[in-house]
């Protein structure tokens, strides 16, 4: 019998890997809202979700959550507010080989704390940038006297997405026990 | 040097399309508005007679909305669904795709009168989506 429905938002950067990562975990097929990216300036990607996306993963046997997937560039704002709302919390997702994954970093916590306090932070695509120091990430947490999980994850792999959805999750049971 | 974007409509093509979205303003009696969009919510051109909107917001919420009703329409398994039309206390609205084969567009079209003929309206969107994806055909 399932006990508990919860919902999980994932926003950050355009091209960090929301959908994916929503795809890696999914146990249905993913419904997507994507549109062909015309900004090849912002990101070199082929589509870009403008709409919602949604997954669902069956944590076990009494906990379902559902995955929403948000848009990340900011002229889509006016979803976040909407799609938030009911939600356990945000997973933030952060492109490691951006131009500036701090200011990036800074915008979308900004933009989320004003939804929900309950965040974890995923960098991706620490490959595409080897040679940048992954610190900057803890250091900027620290300077800010942020205490948010921090991650860094490949969205392709059901493991590491995973990780950030539980960690969410046990955020919520621990504030409600 | 930057390499001119293959995925962003041309300029030449834009003035085209927005030359109809012109005639379609002009045509039908009513029509407040109309604006053309990316599919990703990016603004190309607009024309009014009044009631000048955002069309930077008005375009990404566009693209949203009609991505979503587009998902809705795939999960109710029904296919073909081009355009929406809202109706509220004091006009009417349409998004609809302009599924131009190389370049795909939005037009949205906002008409606060509640005169305006909606067979009128639809007939004439038509008629300029389709005049648009024919322009589309030659900028490859």
């Amino acid at each position: 019998m399932l006990l508990h429905r919860y919902k999980i938002v994932f926003g950050g950067t355009m091209g960090a890997g929301k959908t994916q990562a929503i795809t890696s975990l999914s146990d249905i097929p993913v419904l997507t809202t994507e549109a062909i990216n015309t900004d090849e300036q912002a990101h070199s990607k082929a589509m870009t979700t403008v709409g919602i996306d949604y997954g669902e993963i069956l944590l076990d046997n009494e906990t379902k959550i559902g995955l929403y997937g948000t848009p990340g560039q900011d002229r889509f704002d006016f979803i976040w507010s909407i799609i938030t709302k009911g939600a356990i919390g945000i997973v933030v997702l952060i492109d490691h080989s951006a131009a500036n994954p701090l200011q990036d970093l800074d915008f979308y916590l900004k933009s989320f704390q004003t939804h929900h306090h309950n965040i974890v932070i995923g960098i991706t695509h620490l490959d595409a940038k080897p040679e940048r120091p992954t610190v900057i990430y803890r250091d900027y947490l620290k300077q800010h006297g942020l205490n948010h999980a921090l991650f860094f994850i490949d969205a392709r792999k059901h493991a590491d997405v995973l990780l950030l959805v539980e960690t969410l999750v046990a955020c919520v049971e621990v504030n409600l026990n | 040097m930057l390499q001119p974007s293959t995925r962003t409509a041309p300029a030449a093509l834009i003035e085209s399309a927005r030359r109809e979205i012109q005639e379609l303003l002009l045509e039908v009696s009513g029509v407040d508005s109309v604006l053309l969009c990316s599919p990703d919510g990016f603004e190309l051109a607009s024309v009014h007679k009044q009631s000048k909107f955002d069309g930077h917001k008005l375009a990404a919420v566009s693209s949203s909305i009609l991505a979503m009703v587009t998902a809705f329409v795939s999960e109710i398994k029904l296919t073909g669904c081009q355009s929406i039309t809202l109706e509220a206390n004091n006009g009417k609205a349409i998004i609809s795709a302009v599924p131009a084969s190389n370049h795909p567009m939005i037009i949205v079209v906002v008409a606060s009168s509640h005169n305006v003929l909606l067979g009128q309206l639809i007939h004439s969107l038509k008629k300029h989506t389709a005049a648009i994806v024919d322009i589309d055909r030659r900028y490859r």
